[in-house]
């Protein structure tokens, strides 16, 4: 199936898909088709149901047991063109970005503006109830003084912040409690390491992608199918 | 592509020539076997310990704050004294988690996760004092800014008090959620090794489907990254703002521009003691031996030598400026801080904060354990003194002569300081039972055994590395 007529059945999907229709159903009193959990369409496995129509595997994965040797194979396979899905490795390798060509993450960007929305609110906050809905003398002095509303605005900057970033780092990761971890190949969490392309991709040529992967020593190659 | 070469000549970070997967094995570990007789020994005390600072906090609260030995010119003296120094604590733990990671400090990474949770479980013993200090806990919740019925009366944003609130609250939620993202990929690694159903089951929750994706550790060290960027002022602020209670007043001892720099260092210089004291234990007990190195520990004893000597600095730098400020009453109170009845807590102070740590001048003894531990004890003693020194010191000879008074803690007040230390420690020997206390993700990163060996194709530079782990090993091995 050519990468056009995939995109075109995934956004048929969408819109024609089963839990919108059962959702209606239910609104008009109907019985919905199905459960959710025997739907095909549960979680991110949309791509799983289209791997397995398509009668193809999706991703050609490539396993490591060498740091050194993942990121010149990721770099070599990268520069020949093919689409990587994602590499996977059990702690942060130092240059993968480079290698993979990700771009900067814009989470430096989330806290920053977080950061100065809280520092703003905290001086509000402390400007509006001590100095306008209920001024306090303190000794006569000026209920709105600076100097000592810092502390404060300080601690709102970072805990807000703080809290933003952490919230952004999960939504953009799509973690969360009670996700079921999709591991690639057991031991990724432990000492392995593994770089998945997409077979999707026009220029996907995987006689090409084996040697590649064998060049830079992988330990095995595998065809898997609709890992998401 | 640019790889990190470390110098054959610099002695590896961990001991053993670890591959990855031992490294994962020996992180997990103490998770999945079952504890030893120390173990339950140690747990026991703590608990019990807990126990007897459970009921004095109750009977306290129950009766009143009059059980303590407060008099009407000493009004503050052990509650605050143990707030500070428990906060105090907590500092190593950021400093090494955020700070040493800004400057690249890799060996770190075998000691950052339990500094981390030691802070986290000094701050909740630090927040119990002005809990039970309000003598009505149950309206803690007053001193939030929230819209209210009694006015709304607003709290206070003038007092140092209330920024104590938001700089301690602050603190502790930034902690525990640093503490956490740092905690994800190593809970990952449990739950993927984990046999029975329910820990896989807990580890799981708790590792938000973690699966080592390259995409999602790219925006993970950016936003590690960015928490340790708001973690290092955050620190300095928090004993600032602790040291502004004391240094807002008007009480000649307290009322000096030195203490935010001075609160500071002394906060790093008692978390290290802290963490050093924890850290020989537990190296011992777990066999981390290998991980926590002789030189991460001369590491921490190098900081402890220079935050030490710039505590001793500091109370240098007091007394000076209460004899050139010319204030009769700032100069009494240093007299007879050195001299007056409270003399032998001063003593003590100066004796284990300036004097003991300058031992550290001597690399043999900053490589000797014992000597290590004993000197992490006694900096925890003079620690703690000194904010008893400030606090009570300051206040029990006041302008009036004839309202002197003398301070002595009661029973109520030392049950609930021993309390606190059996709710750390309860927490700590949990932690170790539930937690990965091996920064594993981190570890793995900085070892050499992930890359191909750079040097081997005959440099011949190898013998002198050897000759150095040789010989550190030898030295675990004589410890």
């Amino acid at each position: 199936m050519s990468r056009l007529a995939c995109r075109l059945r995934i956004l048929g999907m969408w819109l024609f898909n089963r839990r919108a229709l059962n959702e209606l159903r239910w609104k008009f009193g109907l019985q919905p088709l199905h459960t959710w959990n025997e739907s095909p369409f549960k979680g991110e496995l949309v791509d799983k149901w289209l791997g397995s129509v398509g009668g193809k595997s999706r991703l050609l994965v490539g396993v490591f047991t060498d740091e050194d040797h993942l990121l010149e194979a990721t770099e070599a396979v990268r520069k020949a063109g093919f689409d990587i899905h994602d590499v996977y490795t059990p702690y942060a390798v130092h240059g993968m970005d480079d290698a993979m060509g990700l771009r900067r993450s814009r989470l430096t960007w989330v806290c920053f503006f977080a950061g100065l929305f809280a520092g703003a609110f905290g001086a509000f906050m402390q400007y509006y109830t001590n100095a306008i809905d209920w001024p306090i003398n303190v000794g006569g002095k000026n209920p709105w003084e600076l100097h000592a509303y810092v502390p404060v605005i300080f601690e709102m900057t970072v805990l807000i912040a703080g809290l933003t970033t952490m919230v952004a780092l999960f939504a953009r990761s799509k973690l969360f409690p009670g996700k079921k971890a999709q591991l690639i190949v057991p031991g990724i969490t432990d000492d392995k390491f593994a770089i998945a392309l997409n077979h999707g991709s026009a220029n996907f040529d995987a006689e090409r992608a084996r040697a590649l992967f064998a060049r830079f020593h992988a330990e095995r190659v595998l065809d898997l199918g609709g890992l998401s | 592509m640019s790889h990190s070469v470390e110098s054959e000549l610099r002695e590896p970070l961990v001991l053993g020539e670890k591959t990855l997967h031992q490294i994962t094995e020996d992180a997990c570990a103490p998770l999945e076997r079952k504890p030893n007789t120390l173990w339950w020994a140690a747990f026991f005390v703590a608990l019990t310990c807990l126990g007897v600072g459970f009921a004095a906090t109750a009977y306290q609260i129950a009766t009143g704050i009059g059980t303590w030995g407060l008099n009407k010119t000493v009004g503050w003296a052990f509650d605050i004294t143990n707030f500070v120094f428990w906060v105090g604590i907590g500092h190593a733990g950021t400093l090494i988690s955020a700070v040493l990671f800004l400057f690249r400090q890799k060996w770190r990474t075998s000691i950052n996760r339990s500094a981390e949770a030691m802070t986290i479980f000094a701050v909740i013993c630090a927040a119990i004092f002005p809990l039970i200090h309000m003598g009505r806990p149950w309206l803690a919740f007053w001193t939030a800014p929230y819209p209210n019925f009694r006015g709304p009366l607003w709290v206070n944003f003038r007092s140092p008090l209330l920024w104590d609130v938001f700089a301690i609250s602050t603190y502790f939620t930034i902690s525990a959620v640093f503490w956490y993202i740092g905690l994800v990929p190593d809970l990952a690694a449990a739950r993927d090794r984990a046999k029975s159903k329910i820990r896989k089951t807990i580890y799981s929750i708790l590792s938000l489907g973690w699966n080592g994706s390259a995409r999602v550790w790219s925006r993970y060290e950016t936003a590690y990254m960015l928490f340790a960027g708001l973690a290092t002022p955050l620190v300095v602020s928090v004993h600032t703002i602790v040291s502004m209670d004391f240094a807002t007043s008007v009480i000649p001892g307290w009322h000096t521009t030195i203490f935010p720099p001075y609160f500071v260092i002394g906060a790093i210089f008692s978390g290290f003691a802290m963490v050093m004291t924890l850290l020989i234990i537990m190296r011992k007990v777990v066999n981390f031996e290998e991980y926590i190195t002789l030189n991460h520990l001369e590491n921490m004893a190098k900081v402890i030598l220079v935050t030490g000597s710039i505590v001793g600095l500091a109370y240098g730098t007091e007394f000076f400026v209460a004899w050139y400020s010319g204030s009769p009453y700032e100069g009494f109170t240093f007299i007879n801080r050195a001299t007056g009845p409270f003399a032998w807590a001063y003593w003590i102070m100066v004796s284990c904060n300036v004097i003991t740590p300058q031992l550290m001048w001597f690399k043999k003894l900053r490589r000797n354990v014992v000597v290590l531990f004993i000197l992490s004890i006694f900096v925890n003693i003079g620690m703690w003194f000194e904010r008893f020194v400030i606090v009570v010191t300051s206040l029990h000879r006041d302008y009036l002569p004839s309202s002197w008074a003398y301070y002595t803690p009661t029973l109520i007040e030392a049950l609930t300081f021993l309390g606190t230390f059996g709710l750390f420690f309860t927490c700590f020997l949990l932690f170790c039972r539930a937690l990965p206390m091996l920064a594993q993700g981190e570890i793995k990163g900085v070892m050499k055994t992930g890359k191909r060996k750079h040097h081997d194709s005959g440099h011949g530079h190898v013998e002198p590395r050897k000759a150095a782990r040789v010989e550190q090993e030898k030295e675990v091995a004589h410890v």
